[in-house]
């Protein structure tokens, strides 16, 4: 289920990485947008899901749904997950990502319609290596690196832009 | 589990809907300082005297700030409950009515200002001040004033920093939770003032310069609620955008009113005064997806309809409480303190509690195993025409808790996904409740649109899906504990159409033979799911029962296939007994 991402150039971005360059085509790590809550927490393992329908709806508005636009996403879950973990215990993270996909306009309200959530990635990660590494490894999934110590999984997709 | 013995009588007795929404602690006003004279004086809060309190600002002490820009003074309701002047000068003039307006900075009791209006308290515990004639913004700090923005009597519109920037007509401020400060400068726009610099925000149209009043939601960085004296607007800095969100006109002859001040308070909600309509007004923002109505209410003083005649001076419940050209609101606590101008009083209203539909994911923790935890999903009917006491789901706690039958309390979160089918309920559940602590989780449906499941399924396939998809639904949420509840409610035109059938006291036979040929589809749907473990409570009986009582009185909006007030607490009241008869809660 878990993939390591951009597993052909995963060598030449580390060399990048490891010399503190950029991908030219990163994209910026914005802030979170929309709540993340604990839905689970055990001694050993947290749950977390990040409700990012705002940020789902920025990237659209900036017709950035494309592979820039997962990259951001996930460099943000990864932001927001190392966050929250550092007020948690549990040795094990998991952050579901999702976002409410909107559907037709309803004639009755006038108004776009809810059509269900999208589970669009799922990351997990060890806390207090995530907590120690969150700002590099956060910049390696910008640039289209799995680090290590997480594991990435796309479930869903971005919406269309409009 | 379907319940098909109702103890309607017995419930009635104790708890009849119209018991549960009297139930519901209305907006209860009082005067907590002021005077029918207007004056400068200080003192005991009861005795002391405004001429026209208009903004208010808080500190984290509790002092109350007030700016009176009749008396050119800011003026401060102490914790200890006197009121004392803390900035501002100068001598009423020879009418008696007002200061004269002037520039000075220095030692605060010597300062002087032009009309100041808008305040906020800095995080530092400084109070800035809009002094609107002036054109600038002043501070208070350490008793002494300083202008921390713009050039005292220099009105432009200029950005720069915050010496060389201008200001026109500042009338409104408010921090974010950055330390931004947001400024509603009339004529000019919506402005902030952050790292020293003044900026002008570029918005859509809508009258944008016009704004006379700003508020930074509290939880939301960068984001806020302005007003001009006819619409409102947010702004989000994170994406740039400004969104149009009413104007405040109801019909194309209905009543106006003129926004004085807005506050957000969070979660998508805000207060403001109408000085049109001498009243307090709450406004829940729509959520694109989720709950995609506006909606406002008047929590104090009087109805629209009355528009300026409501003016007076009258504590009590919100109904019937009058104020006269309200203006700064303030929030204290579960009260918010408004700045009533005409009555030279600050009056406050302990607000009713204000939930909302939790669709999305709530930031809170409100889930825990100390109360039965129940979620309510459904369509627009989950939360119509509600302020939270009188929802569907306060009422399902209050029926609940008075039966002193539950070993907790209940504690019940309505989630409302307008024009939601089932597919989008169920993906709902499965992203959002799956995890979490919840006892019951009960799906509003229509028993109408479940026979047709998916709905662009014929019928015949209808209900083998719905089955399908509901096993597959029970088997996912068997983990967690969870029970499942299918609240069968008949599409509402039926109902409020068979209402007013009986209302009218006319062709009661049509009544039933509609009654009839509703109902006959439903039992399929039923009997489909009766194995599964789903406790399914059809409502349809229970509203038949009620309405066909003498005197009984309307449940939904007319016209309109809505529950009303009266309407929620009855269903929130009969599934309140259905979870307890039914043993989910106990």
């Amino acid at each position: 289920m878990f993939r390591n991402r951009a597993v052909v150039s995963a060598t030449f971005s580390c060399v990048l990485l490891a010399a503190g360059i950029a991908r030219a085509d990163a994209p910026e790590i914005r802030p979170v947008t929309g709540a993340v809550i604990v839905t689970r927490s055990t001694p050993a393992e947290a749950a977390l899901i990040w409700d990012a329908t705002a940020y789902v709806t920025q990237l659209v508005h900036e017709k950035l749904t494309d592979e820039r636009g997962m990259r951001a996403l996930e460099a943000t879950a990864l932001r927001a997950l190392a966050d929250k973990g550092r007020d948690l215990t549990a040795p094990s993270l998991t952050l579901k990502v999702t976002y409410a996909k909107t559907g037709a306009v309803s004639p009755v309200y006038g108004n776009v319609t809810f059509a269900g959530f999208e589970p669009v990635v799922t990351i997990a990660a060890k806390r207090a290596a995530l907590v120690q590494h969150a700002g590099a490894w956060s910049t390696d999934l910008a640039n289209g690196t799995v680090p290590k110590g997480v594991r990435v999984a796309v479930t869903g997709k971005l919406p269309p832009v409009q | 589990m379907r319940l098909v013995a109702w103890l309607a009588g017995a419930a009635l007795v104790t708890t009849s809907p119209l018991a549960a929404s009297a139930q519901s602690a209305p907006a209860a006003v009082t005067t907590i300082a002021g005077s029918a004279s207007a004056g400068m004086k200080d003192g005991p809060a009861l005795d002391a005297q405004f001429i026209i309190p208009s903004g208010l600002a808080r500190a984290a002490n509790g002092t109350l700030y007030v700016s009176d820009p009749a008396a050119q003074r800011i003026r401060a309701m102490l914790p200890d409950g006197t009121v004392r002047t803390v900035a501002g000068a100068g001598a009423l003039g020879t009418l008696g009515l007002s200061v004269t307006g002037a520039y000075r900075d220095g030692p605060a009791l010597e300062a002087q200002f032009n009309h100041p209006a808008g305040m906020a308290v800095a995080p530092d515990g400084a109070l800035y001040i809009a002094d609107s004639y002036n054109a600038c913004i002043r501070k208070v700090q350490n008793g002494t004033v300083s202008t921390v923005a713009g050039k005292c009597g220099d009105s432009r519109a200029v950005d720069g920093d915050a010496a060389t920037g201008r200001l026109l007509l500042p009338l409104s401020l408010s921090f974010d939770k950055s330390g931004t400060l947001w400024i509603a400068d009339y004529g000019a726009g919506l402005r902030s003032l952050a790292q020293g610099q003044l900026t002008t925000i570029k918005l859509k149209s809508y009258g944008d310069l016009q704004i006379t009043s700003v508020s930074a939601q509290p939880e939301a960085d960068g984001a806020v609620i302005a007003a001009t004296q006819q619409l409102f607007f947010l702004y989000d800095r994170a994406t740039k955008t400004d969104t149009y969100i009413s104007t405040l006109t109801d019909g194309e002859d209905g009543p106006v009113g003129r926004p004085s001040q807005v506050l957000a308070i969070g979660n998508g909600q805000a207060l403001f005064t109408d000085e049109r309509n001498n009243n307090v007004r709450y406004l829940r923002l729509p959520r694109a997806g989720y709950d995609t109505s506006l909606y406002s209410r008047t929590i104090a003083g009087g109805e629209l309809e009355k528009g300026i005649f409501n003016a007076g001076f009258a504590d009590g419940p919100g109904a019937s409480a009058r104020f006269y050209s309200p203006r700064g609101l303030a929030l204290a606590g579960d009260a918010v303190i408004v700045a009533d101008a005409g009555n030279h009083r600050l009056r406050r209203i302990a607000l009713p509690r204000f939930r909302r539909s939790e669709a999305g994911l709530s930031e809170s923790d409100k889930y825990d195993a100390s109360h039965y935890e129940v979620v309510y999903v459904s369509a627009s009917n989950a939360f119509w025409d509600t302020t939270g006491d009188d929802s569907i789901c306060a009422s399902l706690e209050r029926a609940v808790d008075a039966s002193h039958r539950s070993a907790k309390p209940a504690r019940c979160h309505t989630v409302r996904l307008d024009a939601a089918q089932l597919p989008q309920i169920e993906s709902y559940i499965k992203t959002a409740l799956l995890f979490r602590h919840v006892d019951v989780i009960v799906i509003g449906a229509s028993p109408h649109a479940a026979a047709t499941y998916p709905a662009t399924a014929p019928n015949a396939a209808g209900i083998p899906s719905l089955r399908a998809a509901m096993s597959d639904l029970v088997r996912q949420i068997k983990p967690t504990g969870a029970k499942l509840v299918l609240m069968w409610l008949d599409d509402n035109f039926y109902v409020s159409n068979d209402e007013n059938l009986i209302m009218h006291e006319t062709v009661i036979k049509g009544f039933v033979d509609d009654t009839v040929a509703t109902v006959a589809e439903f039992p399929p749907v039923f009997a489909a799911l009766r194995d599964l473990p789903i406790a399914q409570y059809d409502t349809y009986k229970d509203f038949m029962d009620y309405e066909k009582r003498p005197d009984h009185l309307p449940l939904f909006v007319n016209p309109g296939t809505h529950l009303n007030p009266r309407g929620n607490a009855f269903l929130g009241e009969r599934l309140g007994a259905f979870l307890l008869e039914s043993g989910l809660v106990k």
